[in-house]
């Protein structure tokens, strides 16, 4: 590893009714901006926490964020757990009928006999190669 | 609150035998479409990103790779796509266990972290497997042929 200040940013699309905020311009979508600091030297990968950027403004939308969670969950919260409930709302929520046609405009798109042959052969050579290692 | 932090919105994994029989248009693929993905109580959908990497492959031998990757993109773009360095521990030790594939064992590892029922089509290394007895892991295994 070579040593150094690593910096990783990162934007983060938050949906703006998600996490419980009125945009003022209307728009659904709140943009978070975090930029991290990753110190690495010679010896060592330095694992401590990552210390981040953010907005004066952005720092009152989390807190208010997790305050409004921590009433729902009854019990505090750190930056961290807020920062990872916001990013687990992230997660593809399915919107059912959406969902559906979606998956069945995709059906027909493999050859099933000819993807469970190819599918076949490749777990097969697989299971040749662990049966060499292991012998 | 860690890592390894459990749904408590109903979801599933999905792993790529399930996938093909829904892409093939298959009888199997039709009964998974209309008890599994329509099911109401089902919020979200998980998959591997090793089940990615198979469909892609597979459509690409016939398609060729550029189409391959728009519609596999296009496809899975409503599933939501487990993050390989949170399931690589798990999937490694699953690995280790289990005389299944890699491919198997990362959804096997989505299913293991996240508390959530895994399908997948009933092949013959399950059978083989599970002739010898249980997983020796909590894992919810289900298989779409018994649907």
């Amino acid at each position: 590893m070579p040593c150094g200040l690593i910096i990783l940013s990162y934007r983060i699309d938050l949906d703006a009714e998600e996490i419980g905020l009125k945009s003022s311009s209307g728009r659904r979508w709140v943009r978070l901006e975090l930029d991290c600091y990753k110190y690495h030297d010679h010896h060592d990968h330095h694992e401590m926490a990552t210390t981040i950027q953010i907005s004066d403004e952005v720092q009152k939308r989390l807190f208010t964020f997790m305050n409004q969670k921590e009433k729902e969950l009854g019990h505090r919260l750190s930056y961290n757990d807020a920062i990872e409930l916001l990013l687990e709302s992230q997660i593809v929520r399915v919107e059912k009928d959406e969902f559906i046609k979606h998956v069945e405009k995709y059906q027909g798109l493999i050859n099933y006999k000819d993807a469970r042959k190819a599918r076949n052969e490749e777990r097969q050579l697989e299971r040749e190669r662990e049966h060499a290692l292991q012998h | 609150m860690n890592g390894n932090t459990r749904s408590s919105i109903n979801s599933a994994v999905l792993d790529t035998s399930v996938l093909m029989e829904v892409l093939g248009n298959t009888r199997l693929g039709e009964t998974v479409k209309n008890v599994v993905l329509k099911d109401p109580a089902m919020e979200r959908f998980y998959i591997s990103p090793l089940a990615v990497t198979e469909l892609l492959y597979l459509v690409a031998r016939t398609a060729g790779f550029q189409v391959a990757l728009q519609q596999v993109e296009g496809f899975t773009k409503v599933f939501t796509i487990c993050e390989e360095k949170e399931l690589r521990v798990e999937a490694a030790r699953m690995k280790t266990a289990l005389a299944l594939s890699l491919a198997d064992c990362y959804a096997l590892a989505i299913g293991s972290l996240r508390g959530i029922p895994v399908y997948f089509k009933r092949e013959s290394e399950f059978d083989v497997m599970l002739k010898k007895g249980p997983i020796p892991f909590p894992i919810d295994l289900r298989f779409v042929d018994d649907l």
